[in-house]
């Protein structure tokens, strides 16, 4: 179902989320500024102090609607299933969208919609969601569900604004938004100054990415840490191999019994009999899932799945994945 | 062998064609494209008669007014324009409160034209002049659409369908439904109205019983809605597969739909013609179909048009209109007894 992001014709988007004030604009515009070559659409849920060519940039009002198929619950974003139904129609396609939600938008319906929408989905490929984070505020926000969901659901994290802030500070915020997301790539930067080609063309949805995980930070006890966060990664690595039906059924049960808690999960499974990798990725409720590369002649033969969301029990999780395993 | 329906003309425009319509009173064509060009064909030749950037973005939507005499236009600019069809002079443009102007439809007696933009209806006279403003609705507007014959209309956003007059701004009826619903048809005798939604399902209001129907199992979003004249058939997309629903006597509740299958990729544009039992659909594999609903052999031929089918338009019962997504657009012979 999932092509190689290499041979995949479709358009990227990156959604760009963070809360007001963290530095999203800015980030915006450095890489309408660099990537000037190219032609990219904008679509924005507030309009800020963007200044670039307007005729790119498309405003637009959040719309959460509630999709009901078969047994998959889940939300979409309306106003991007128009917009980019609509734009995607042009004969001077896009090279990339940029998606730029609200300080307080929260990131599930957004990526959800890339899953949904027929249509949506054979013209564009959603490569990753980028979150700013305001290095001196986070803490203020860290009360706020929306501010910890942008942080679980990122693919890249940029700690901005990291002068204003002593180094310890930074360590201590950084170790912290590890423990929410222990598998986003962290950068750290002053006035959103990033290399822009470390946020686009990431991958984060794809399925032959879906292995670019190290899980080994993840496994140990949150309770390490001494904040009691309730959206955290859960990370697993066990070797040997699992019986497909019962990975199947674990998967299946898991994401419909807690899959409004579970924000994004990916992994790659040893599966018994069958030569090539099993990898998946998801969000929420919705799971993309294949056969990738064949497993090498001496590669040991193991699994690695990654689960970030709210209220994770991690024994479950590991006893659950361990009893698939044959 | 299906036989091959025969082109009268095909001219090439050079954008998406979005937006298609015909007035076989005017013996005109016009065509958006996404670019937010406007063209005017005529529609015995395929000459061009004239073209312009009419809507700075991209039009939205277009359609001549009820007698031929007028082209109104909408689109990304928020404007509302009103075109002398024949001639091209722009005779007027309101701007709307939104970025988009997404949906624009003329009444039945072609005296006002009710348009959407965003959450924003307003009501215009042929002039351009505001006739009725509305409140906000709580969500956008993804559809509007007069009752055939009737001083009655229909809008639809996110969670229910309202029912209105062209005479007041207050709603007359509320149809609640949980979802979203992209498209809004009016059986011509006005006893059902149908939307096509987001989630593959469509839905039969029964308007003089106040009862609904869901009918779901379509592949995808359903977008693609057309009733027969004699308000008996409702044909729709939502896939390959052309969904026909039989309404006569006591409606389509438990009965079978009738499946159409022959297009390789999805339906894009239905529409029957203005007369009889005659169907067109096209798709995105560059094909379009000729039904016959009555037969039993209902293929009744078909043609090829080299891109993607994004409209289709008739003009009097043998003379069918399509806009491709490379900016073709096509007269076609669709004789209907060949």
């Amino acid at each position: 179902m999932t092509t190689s992001s290499r041979t995949d014709p479709r358009v990227p988007v990156t959604v760009l989320t963070g809360f007001l004030g963290s530095g999203k604009t800015t980030l915006l515009n450095r890489i309408l500024h660099e990537q000037h070559g190219k032609r990219i659409a904008v679509i924005e849920n507030e309009f800020g102090e963007v200044g670039v060519d307007q005729e790119l940039v498309i405003g637009a009002e959040e719309e959460i609607f509630e999709m009901n198929n078969g047994c998959i619950c889940c939300t979409v974003r309306g106003d991007l299933i128009r917009i980019l139904g609509n734009l995607m129609k042009r004969r001077d396609k896009f090279d990339y969208v940029l998606v730029e939600t609200t300080g307080l938008a929260d990131p599930g319906p957004v990526a959800q919609t890339f899953f949904v929408d027929d249509e949506i989905q054979s013209k564009l490929r959603l490569d990753g969601i980028v979150t700013v984070v305001d290095a001196k505020h986070f803490h203020q926000h860290f009360d706020s569900d929306e501010a910890r969901e942008q942080v679980a659901f990122a693919d890249v994290l940029i700690l901005n604004k990291t002068d204003l802030v002593t180094e310890s500070e930074l360590d201590a915020l950084q170790a912290r938004i590890c423990s929410i997301n222990g598998a986003a790539r962290l950068l750290r930067a002053r006035d959103a100054a990033v290399d822009v080609a470390a946020l686009l063309n990431v991958g984060g949805f794809n399925l032959d990415r879906a292995v670019d995980i190290d899980p080994r930070f993840l496994t140990s006890d949150p309770s390490e840490h001494q904040h009691d966060d309730s959206i955290t990664s859960v990370g697993i690595e066990e070797s040997g191999s699992v019986d497909e039906d019962k990975l199947n059924r674990w998967l299946s049960k898991l994401l419909q019994d807690r899959g409004q808690d579970i924000f994004r999960s990916k992994g790659v499974v040893s599966v018994a009999g069958e030569s090539r990798r099993f990898v998946f990725q998801g969000v929420h409720m919705l799971l993309d899932c294949g056969a990738d590369r064949p497993w090498g002649q001496a590669e040991a033969r193991m699994s690695k799945l990654i689960f970030i969301g709210r209220n994770l029990d991690r024994e479950e999780l590991v006893s659950g994945f361990r009893s698939c395993l044959v | 062998m299906t036989a091959t329906i025969p082109t009268v003309w095909s001219a090439q425009l050079q954008d998406h064609i979005i937006s298609l319509d015909t007035s076989f009173a005017g013996s005109l064509v016009a065509a958006a494209e996404s670019s937010g060009h406007l063209a005017v064909l005529d529609l015995r030749s395929g000459q061009i008669l004239w073209r312009t950037d009419g809507h700075r973005f991209g039009v939205c939507q277009l359609a001549f007014s009820p007698d031929g005499r007028l082209l109104a236009s909408c689109g990304q600019d928020g404007k509302v324009c009103i075109w002398e069809s024949r001639l091209g002079r722009l005779l007027a443009a309101h701007v709307m409160d939104a970025n988009w102007v997404e949906h624009l439809a003329w009444s039945p007696s072609g005296e006002t034209v009710l348009a959407s933009a965003g959450k924003h209806l307003c009501l215009l006279t042929n002039e351009g002049a505001v006739r009725l403003s509305y409140p906000s609705h709580p969500a956008t507007i993804a559809d509007i659409a007069w009752q055939p014959g009737r001083n009655r209309f229909a809008t639809v956003t996110y969670g229910f369908v309202s029912l209105w007059t062209g005479d007041s701004n207050k709603p007359q009826r509320q149809l609640p439904w949980p979802g979203s619903m992209l498209k809004l048809a009016w059986q011509p005798q006005g006893r059902y109205l149908v939307t096509g939604n987001q989630d593959a399902s469509l839905q039969f209001w029964i308007l003089d019983q106040s009862k609904d129907l869901q009918m779901s199992g379509y592949d995808t979003k359903v977008r693609e809605l057309s009733w027969d004249n004699s308000g008996r058939y409702l044909a729709s997309g939502g896939g390959k597969v052309v969904v026909v629903w039989d309404c006569s006597g006591k409606g389509p509740k438990g009965r079978k739909p009738l499946l159409l299958s022959w297009h390789i990729e999805a339906i894009n544009a239905l529409r029957f013609a203005p007369s009889g039992l005659c169907l067109a659909s096209g798709a995105a594999d560059g094909l379009i179909a000729l039904w016959s609903i009555q037969k039993k052999e209902s293929l009744l031929a078909a043609a090829e048009t080299g891109s993607a089918v994004s409209e289709v338009a008739w003009a009097g019962s043998d003379c069918l209109l399509v806009g491709t997504a490379e900016g073709r657009v096509l007269s076609l012979l669709a004789r209907q007894n060949p």
